[in-house]
């Protein structure tokens, strides 16, 4: 997150020594100073900021794939006249602890396929999400770990 | 070329917003409603913004509808997550369908709000 | 704007409407009060795709901002109600 700030902050320091603050001056900043956060090492050992930026790209498209697939179903089951919708509500105890994973993880699986976040437990070790096409809640669990969790996990720590 | 993706935009994000109409309309129990309505209604009105900010193809819509569509996917699920709170509190009844309910052993839908009054009915 | 583009913003106002009757039903006969909130959220969402789709028709935009406005405060409303029941309801619907 820092290491964002800091090419944002770069980009802007590119574009205004070149003179003149326009998109493609930024654009340029902006791959240079990411050329450099990537390569140079830091005092704890090499740069972890391409991979980072990585792991965030493939969570975003991941995500925005998942959007869309759920759309789609969903508009599926309601235009066409017969419910073939077999409701449950499973217990999902998750593996994010701090608040912004937490927050995440409910926004993701609200809009991902047949998902619907309904509450976070008191101890905040489970949510308690509302599937709208039922298997079973280890099959269940297992998809959302391995689609949604790890990957966001991946790309914030 | 732009008038083109612009209308697609349109048709889209209109579409969507009627199944999100369709389905508080004829879904059985209100958490399958609450399926429709967040995920279609938030991305219709996204796609819609999208297609206003390319049509107008002005720099300051294009930053509005931005932070429109961010406002709107953040908001959703919050609103989303407090209404489903609130009618499990309520006891609002499920779909008779439902075959699994794990948050029924978390705490019992439809229990009765206690609050922590004291015996005079004050806090 | 060309003419083919202006029809069909008029059929996605059309299409918008028709689906505003749908959320208008479920906020009349709701069984529950709950219901009635998730239709009043749609609703205003609704509304402000209304207005989205009219400034792209009139090509006028500064009605965006109004769109924009309309759409967090009726979230807002949404979240504020929301958390009224949660917090003021006694078992009963």
């Amino acid at each position: 997150m820092t290491a964002f700030l800091w090419n944002l902050m770069l980009a802007l320091l590119w574009a205004a020594m070149l003179g003149n603050v326009t998109s493609e001056n930024l654009l340029t900043g902006f791959v240079i100073g990411f050329a450099l956060l990537a390569l140079i090492d830091t005092q704890h050992g090499p740069s972890r900021y391409g991979t980072q930026a990585w792991n965030v790209v493939r969570l975003v498209a991941g995500v925005g794939w998942d959007v869309l697939v759920a759309n789609v179903r969903v508009a599926y089951e309601i235009a066409t006249p017969k419910l073939h919708t077999r409701p449950a509500i499973y217990r999902y105890d998750m593996e994010a602890r701090t608040d912004a994973e937490i927050t995440l993880l409910t926004l993701i699986v609200t809009f991902a396929p047949g998902t619907l976040a309904l509450e976070v437990s008191e101890d905040r070790k489970a949510i308690y999400v509302h599937v709208m096409f039922a298997t079973t809640r280890e099959a269940f669990c297992q998809e959302l770990r391995e689609r949604v969790e790890i990957p966001l996990l991946r790309a914030l720590r | 070329m732009k008038e083109l993706i612009t209308a697609v935009l349109l048709v889209l994000g209109a579409l969507l917003m009627l199944l999100a109409g369709l389905g508080l309309f004829r879904m059985p129990d209100l958490f399958l409603r609450l399926h429709g309505a967040a995920k279609a209604s938030s991305l219709g009105v996204g796609l819609l913004l999208g297609a206003a900010a390319l049509g107008l193809g002005d720099v300051s819509v294009v930053a509005r509808a931005a932070l429109g569509v961010t406002f709107v996917f953040v908001m959703t699920p919050v609103a989303t997550l407090l209404i489903a709170q609130a009618a499990f509190r309520a006891g609002i009844p499920l779909w008779e369908r439902t075959h699994q309910n794990d948050l029924e052993e978390h705490h019992p839908a439809g229990g009765p709000y206690e609050p922590r009054l004291g015996p005079d009915g004050e806090e | 704007m060309s003419d083919w583009l202006q029809s069909i913003t008029q059929g996605a106002l059309g299409a918008i409407s028709v689906s505003m009757l749908f959320s208008l039903h479920r906020l009349l006969r709701g069984p529950s009060l709950t219901d009635r909130v998730v239709a009043l959220d749609l609703f205003s969402l609704q509304t402000s795709a209304v207005i989205t789709v009219y400034a792209l028709w009139v090509g006028q935009p500064e009605l965006v901002d109004v769109a924009l406005v309309l759409a967090v405060i009726g979230s807002m409303g949404t979240i504020v109600i929301a958390r009224y029941l949660y917090s003021a309801q006694r078992g009963t619907p």
